[in-house]
């Protein structure tokens, strides 16, 4: 039955939904004006999370889809830290008051990159616009290779608490095949020396269907890292798409696992960290039951963002850097994806906003059911307003309820145990936006 | 554009529409009756054949193409009523005018019959008559499933439902059941099924993300998986 189903729906291009609309939704209508204006309107009595986006990379890897390139010259790198920071006091300049940071999350590219003392400035200057709460959590993505001790002593000094250990896979033969050789000495040395510096929240990031993967080397991998204990660990379906990021083209196709593998290997990944103990949170998500995810799963008070599943329930979040997409209460703002165009903007003192969403009070009701769906497999279709207007997509879930993927009871729709893996599918049906280029998306799982 | 002109000799012996049309009902030897009364007409997409409310002169069938059917609406809008396939007759429902404008969706051509020609044939063969009353009731049938499309609420049942009656047709029509071929426009399809252009354009799409159907070209509609179509649809296939 599953396979068959596998079949039906496993190569199906649908989105994320890291948010929604998606970013694919985006329009050159939303720009500074409105940043600015969205800005001045926040509640300066709430919390915020900040994320700061660093998008260089010593080298690429062959698999990355993230806004990334390779920094050859310190310079370019210097230049970037100054228009983040300039960023940083220009953004903090349209909202009425000192706001409280609640989360700040580095992420990349290899955010490492900008050195202990280049974080440092970066932090310095948040820390002049803006107040950190107390037991404020400070996450920051890292490449195993390029953790040391002198980096590790110097984040934790930092009061970085969470770091995100960048794995994908540890078989050899993958590893060269994605173009990121690193062996499990690496990563475990990495963790021992994050650790040892007081950086004890870790989580680990794996990735399915990535070529010459197979069950079985995925199932080693899992081992290898269950081994040291993490604390969180996120598994990503590898999307391949080389007609949109040329990186991708050093991957040989043919190496790819077909849909059903895929399915396969995602739920081999789920296995062994559920067998172990770890909660499911969401779709690609692994925490121990006493992690903050794992409490949040359980009450419900999951959230989806762009970097994934948080416990962070902080409605706005204030995004920095090239690409980096802002989350404000009236909509969505990316700023310009082009470093070069970035760092301009910033320079003649101009916020980089290049697109973005304004949202209407139908897309925060379908977003909240969406959001649901990803994060708690069940929505209340209420919000909508009464029955007849959702009974389009009522309509769409038949075929999935006929599958015995979805469950209907009263207004609450809900995925089924053997409907969890296809939660994006139920979600595409109250997804208003798709135009008709579909092939931008990654499979269904 | 719109043209008439005689056919050639033994052209009804060699149509290939003949075995589903109404002068199916007649032997090779009979139907050189039929054509000589017959006359062809040809018309390029978006032409006019009859205008609601024009006095009913003559009979058609379409041999070739599609026709749209329909009303104009007292505020202006327009209603259609329905799509001919080759094989379909047009007047059968017809009294003194005709009741619906039938225009070329793209270039078609029909075999035409004055009304006295035609009631002639019908007394000399009553075979043609049966036939007739066999038409009428397959048109009835389509009205039918018709007013069940209207009848469905939710967009997503309407499109559905009209792809699942398109696929019949083309497989009553002796074509395949998929892909179905759309000459029509998305302007047409929501005319007929009483939804915006974008709503029509939007639930492909979401039919599509869903898996249901694929669209390899905007004018041919694979249906991948016919029961959950019917689901979504919200119908018993027959």
């Amino acid at each position: 039955m599953t396979d068959q189903l596998v079949r039906r729906y496993g190569s199906l291009p649908v989105p994320r939904y890291t948010s929604y609309p998606t970013a694919a939704e985006f329009t050159v209508a939303v720009g500074p004006v409105h940043q600015q204006n969205w800005l001045k309107r926040l509640d300066p009595r709430s919390s915020v999370s900040v994320y700061l986006h660093v998008p260089f990379c010593r080298q690429l890897c062959h698999y990355c889809g993230c806004h990334t390139m390779v920094a050859r010259r310190d310079e370019v790198i210097d230049r970037y830290r100054d228009a983040l920071e300039k960023e940083i006091a220009l953004v903090s300049s349209h909202a009425a008051d000192p706001l409280r940071i609640a989360h700040l999350h580095w992420g990349g590219g290899t955010p490492s990159i900008l050195g202990v003392d280049g974080l440092k400035s970066v932090i310095d200057t948040l820390s002049r616009s803006f107040i950190f709460s107390d037991e404020f959590e400070h996450a920051i993505e890292l490449d195993p290779r390029f953790v040391d001790g002198s980096l590790a002593q110097g984040l934790a000094a930092l009061g970085i608490n969470r770091a995100s250990l960048g794995v994908q896979d540890l078989d050899d033969l993958v590893q060269v095949a994605i173009g990121r050789v690193q062996p499990f000495e690496v990563v475990r040395g990495a963790a021992k020396l994050l650790r040892g510096a007081g950086i004890t929240r870790l989580n680990f990031d794996l990735m399915y269907g990535l070529p010459r993967q197979s069950i079985e080397s995925i199932r080693r991998t899992c081992e290898k890292v269950l081994s040291l204990s993490p604390d969180r660990v996120a598994c990503y379906g590898y999307a391949h798409m080389p007609q949109r990021k040329s990186n991708q083209r050093l991957i040989d196709a043919a190496a790819l696992p077909g849909s059903e593998e895929r399915f396969l290997q995602a739920r081999a990944v789920s296995e062994a960290f559920t067998g172990s103990g770890y909660v499911a949170i969401g779709l690609d998500h692994f925490a121990r039951p006493d992690d903050p995810l794992a409490l949040a799963s359980r009450s419900g008070t999951l959230h989806r963002n762009f970097q994934g599943y948080t416990d962070d329930d902080h409605p706005t979040l204030l995004a920095f850097g090239a690409s980096a997409i802002s989350q404000l209460p009236d909509g969505y703002v990316q700023n310009a994806a082009h470093v070069g165009t970035y760092v301009k903007a910033i320079e003649e003192g101009k916020l980089a906003a290049a697109r973005g969403y304004r949202l209407t009070l139908d897309d925060r009701a379908r977003g909240d059911i969406i959001e649901s769906l990803m994060c708690n497999f069940t929505a209340d279709l209420s919000v909508l307003g009464d029955p007849s207007t959702y009974m389009d997509e009522l309509a769409l879930l038949r075929p999935l309820i006929a599958d015995g993927l979805v469950k209907l009871d009263r207004h609450a729709v809900t995925m089924t145990d053997a409907g969890r893996p296809f939660v994006r599918l139920a979600a595409a049906v109250f997804d208003q936006f798709r135009a008709e280029d579909v092939s931008r998306f990654s499979a269904a799982v | 554009m719109t043209s008439h002109y005689r056919p050639p000799c033994q052209a009804c012996a060699s149509c290939d529409t003949r075995k589903m049309a109404v002068c199916a009902a007649l032997q090779d030897d009979e139907v050189s009756e039929l054509e000589r009364a017959m006359s062809f007409v040809r018309l390029d997409p978006n032409a006019s054949l009859v205008e609601e409310g024009d006095p009913r002169r003559r009979v058609y069938t379409l041999t070739s193409g599609m026709l749209r059917l329909s009303l104009a609406l007292p505020d202006g809008r327009r209603q259609i009523t329905g799509f001919l396939m080759p094989g379909d007759y047009l007047g059968l429902a017809d009294d003194e005018t005709y009741a619906q404008t039938a225009e070329a969706v793209v270039p078609s051509g029909l075999c035409s019959f004055s009304i006295r020609d035609m009631d002639n044939l019908v007394e000399r063969y009553p075979r043609l008559r049966d036939r007739l009353h066999l038409m009428t009731r397959a048109a009835l049938r389509q009205a039918r499933e018709t007013q069940m499309i209207l009848g469905r609420l939710a967009p997503s049942e309407k499109v559905a439902s009209f792809l699942l009656i398109m696929s019949n047709r083309a497989a009553a029509h002796g074509r395949p059941e998929s892909p179905v071929h759309l000459p029509m426009t998305r302007t047409d399809i929501a005319d007929y099924l009483g939804l915006t252009i974008e709503t029509v354009s939007r639930t492909f799409t979401k039919l599509k993300t869903q898996g249901l159907i694929r669209l390899p070209e905007p004018h041919s509609v694979e249906i991948v998986d016919k029961s959950r179509l019917a689901a979504v649809a919200g119908i018993t296939l027959q």
